[in-house]
């Protein structure tokens, strides 16, 4: 990437830039409301220590090569999303105790501009490298915005390949756009809204990447484990704030189990580890427990869409039992995982909803 | 009094948004990447040809997997375990040398391991199932109860989305020979020298029958006779085997067996993106590192997340907190070096 500006050893790129620009779009943001504005150092220097410290500790081997002096070096290396993400609610947190209000509703007024900064971030990840899928086999699928051709290469020197951080980019402006034109009916809606749609499509996207990732161990990226744990702990906070009928609460855990073992055989899958049949089993027992929460949240309207969201699990399973040729087996089983992860944002918002009348499931 | 109140989140906030420009990858001008290439090579471990105390020892028998016979690829003679050196630096006896060394280049851990074998027939060819099963194992799986001394992965010859390709050769025994001319074939003889053959044919084996050992299909070909091979995205085969088969134009785990001279070999394992960032080797990284080891002849195996290398039947490459990572990739096959020690 050439810089921009170079002042002596330091230099301005393009992707620095537009880290700035949504950094500052996301503070400009945030700081709309008041009570929040004393708070943004804190959160953001945590932000920034937590995701770059979480980074550090996930590659060994540039520890070893740089030794503890890395850690103070956040331009060799990277950060890590979900790193940054818990030091800066670890920051709101702090800032919350210190000006006494609300953490929830402190990182509800957050919850916007950390939208809009991901989204820059995203954007500039064209010109950093990363956010890149696999390789386009087909010229038919060379076109923007479903492939690119990377910064800085020609079409004789480089292949089209997926534009991962295109599409993270979108999910990240739509994410902005519906937390600040939705009307938030109570505490901390803003922020569950966030964190569940930003887990379940990171999960999904994550594993499009092949790029300098950032992985737990092996093809388990880290961004995934977080975006797991998130999501968990909206379903757990949902259930102890809004007290879900207890069937809605199991329901909704079971689908969100089941559906976190189908993507994760979807990715043993994916790395040419073979536990069919124990994919086959969590399909099902996924469309099983979406079915059943479908039909007890909305009683007998429920019905169609409960029918739908198991028909289309009993579609995926036999399309993969067909053996299909090579890559539509892949779509098949990336359908399984936004098939899965659809089941698990179905959970996550019935949870969400105002508390049924008596009389309901 | 509200003024100084503003100020104390105001500054810090001003400057920490000032800051971020320079704080993110690549916003200073880091020395180290400044050098051309990698490596030195004063960086790489030197080749020292071993003479071995045993030069001669009886041929060990050949035989292949089968259903009534599982381990009918094993070796006959276990090695020692007081002959392994502490470390995983490898094996020393009188048949064998094993010496396995470490370096991080550019950020990314590879292993150097340098073979010795007294006989051809010391180097061998292990199943996952009997073939034509395409049912695949983890390595260690596969190694049990065949007393491997060093091991790595093979080529993916019982892989299906391979579209059964090639003419492959277990420990002698012809498995099959279809569909060939599209990937580099590695032959090992035996007197198990090795012999590499670009888009080889059928035709291509027949001056080779009845001296065929091993046979390994894959691409890619990266040394060829003291020849560093070349690698032009702009050739749309080359590029369409590297791009789409191997992901070769990206760094990624790799996984290479080469001859250094009579049964002298080295095997190199790359690390990947997987254990650290910006971690691997493209394919012709990993060539130009086989030729500068001093390689005569070098073929990349499987990689990605296949990549194997294992010690005494245990895996020794990409180790997450000294233990194998929990997804660790089945293989269809291995190649491994037996001692001829009884």
């Amino acid at each position: 990437m050439e810089p921009l500006l170079t002042l002596g050893p330091l230099r301005v790129t393009p992707y620095s830039l537009i880290l700035f620009a949504g950094a500052l779009a996301g503070t400009l943001l945030a700081a709309r409301k008041k009570a929040v504005r004393p708070a943004l150092p804190l959160v953001i220097l945590l932000a920034l220590l937590f995701g770059h410290v979480v980074w550090c500790l996930l590659n060994d081997t540039a520890m070893e090569y740089y030794g503890f002096s890395l850690l103070f070096q956040p331009w060799r290396g990277g950060y890590t999303l979900y790193g940054a993400l818990a030091g800066g609610a670890v920051g709101a947190a702090i800032a919350a105790a210190l000006t006494r209000q609300s953490w929830l509703e402190l990182l509800d007024a957050l919850a916007p501009g950390a939208a809009a900064a991901l989204f820059f971030a995203r954007l500039g990840e064209y010109f950093s490298g990363q956010g890149v899928g696999p390789t386009v086999e087909s010229e038919a699928l060379c076109f923007f915005p479903l492939t690119f051709l990377p910064y800085g290469e020609t079409p004789e020197t480089g292949d089209w390949v997926y534009a991962v951080w295109f599409w993270e980019a979108v999910t990240a402006l739509v994410l902005l756009a519906v937390l600040l034109l939705r009307r938030n009916r109570r505490r901390g809606d803003p922020t569950f809204l966030f964190l569940s749609v930003l887990g379940l499509t990171q999960i999904f996207f994550e594993q499009i990447r092949r790029d300098d990732y950032v992985s737990l161990t092996g093809f388990v990226r880290f961004s995934q484990v977080g975006a797991l744990v998130s999501i968990l702990a909206v379903m757990i906070a949902l259930t102890v704030m809004r007290r879900p009928r207890p069937l809605r609460a199991v329901l909704s855990f079971a689908v969100l189990v089941c559906a976190g073992l189908t993507v994760m055989y979807v990715e043993f899958a994916l790395d040419k580890t073979r536990y069919f049949p124990f994919l086959y089993a969590a399909t099902a027992a996924t469309a099983a427990a979406a079915a059943a929460l479908l039909l007890a949240a909305r009683g007998r309207q429920g019905r169609m869409s409960a029918g739908m969201t198991a028909l289309a699990g009993g579609i995926l399973l036999f399309s993969h039992g067909l053996e299909a040729p090579t890559t539509d087996i892949y779509i098949i089983l990336y359908g399984f995982m936004a098939w899965a992860l659809g089941c698990i944002g179905i959970a996550v918002a019935i949870c969400m909803q105002p508390q049924p009348k008596e009389g309901s499931l | 009094m509200n003024r100084t109140r503003t100020l104390i989140w105001l500054i810090p906030l001003i400057l920490l948004l000032l800051l971020i420009p320079f704080v993110v990858p690549n916003a200073i001008v880091d020395a180290d990447a400044e050098e051309a290439g990698f490596y030195t090579l004063e960086d790489l471990p030197a080749y020292e040809p071993v003479t071995l105390a045993n030069p001669d020892p009886d041929p060990l028998p050949l035989g292949i997997s089968s259903k009534k016979n599982p381990l009918g690829d094993g070796a006959p003679y276990a090695p020692k375990a007081e002959n392994f050196l502490p470390d995983n630096g490898g094996y020393l006896d009188s048949t064998i040398s094993v010496r396995v060394e470490e370096r991080v280049l550019r950020n990314t851990k590879i292993y150097f391991t340098f073979v010795q074998i007294a006989d051809p027939t010391q180097l061998r060819a292990a199943l996952a199932n009997p073939y034509p099963s395409t049912k695949w194992k983890k390595g260690p799986q596969i190694a049990e109860g065949r007393n491997t001394v060093v091991a790595l992965n093979g080529d993916w010859f019982a892989n299906k989305d391979n579209k059964g390709r090639g003419t492959i050769y277990r420990n002698g025994e012809l498995l099959r020979s279809k569909n060939s001319g599209i990937y580099d074939a590695l032959i090992i003889d035996t007197a198990g020298d090795f012999h590499i053959i670009p888009h080889a044919t059928e035709e291509d084996f027949a001056p080779y029958e009845g001296t065929v050992l091993q046979s390994y299909c894959f691409p890619c070909a990266l040394v060829i006779d003291r020849q560093l091979m070349t690698f032009n995205q702009k050739d749309k085969d080359t590029d369409s085997l590297l791009a789409h088969h191997i992901e070769g134009w990206k760094k990624a785990q790799r996984s290479v067996l080469c001859q250094m001279g009579p049964l002298s070999y080295l095997i190199i394992t790359a690390e990947g993106p997987d254990q650290s960032k910006g971690g691997g080797l493209t394919i012709p990284e990993v060539a130009r590192l086989a030729w500068d080891m001093g390689a005569l002849q070098a073929f990349n195996m499987d990689g990605g997340s296949s990549a194997l290398l294992m010690l005494n039947g245990k895996r020794i490459n990409c180790l997450v907190n000294g233990k194998a990572p929990k997804n660790n990739r089945d293989v269809g096959d291995i190649i491994y070096f037996a001692t001829a020690e009884p």
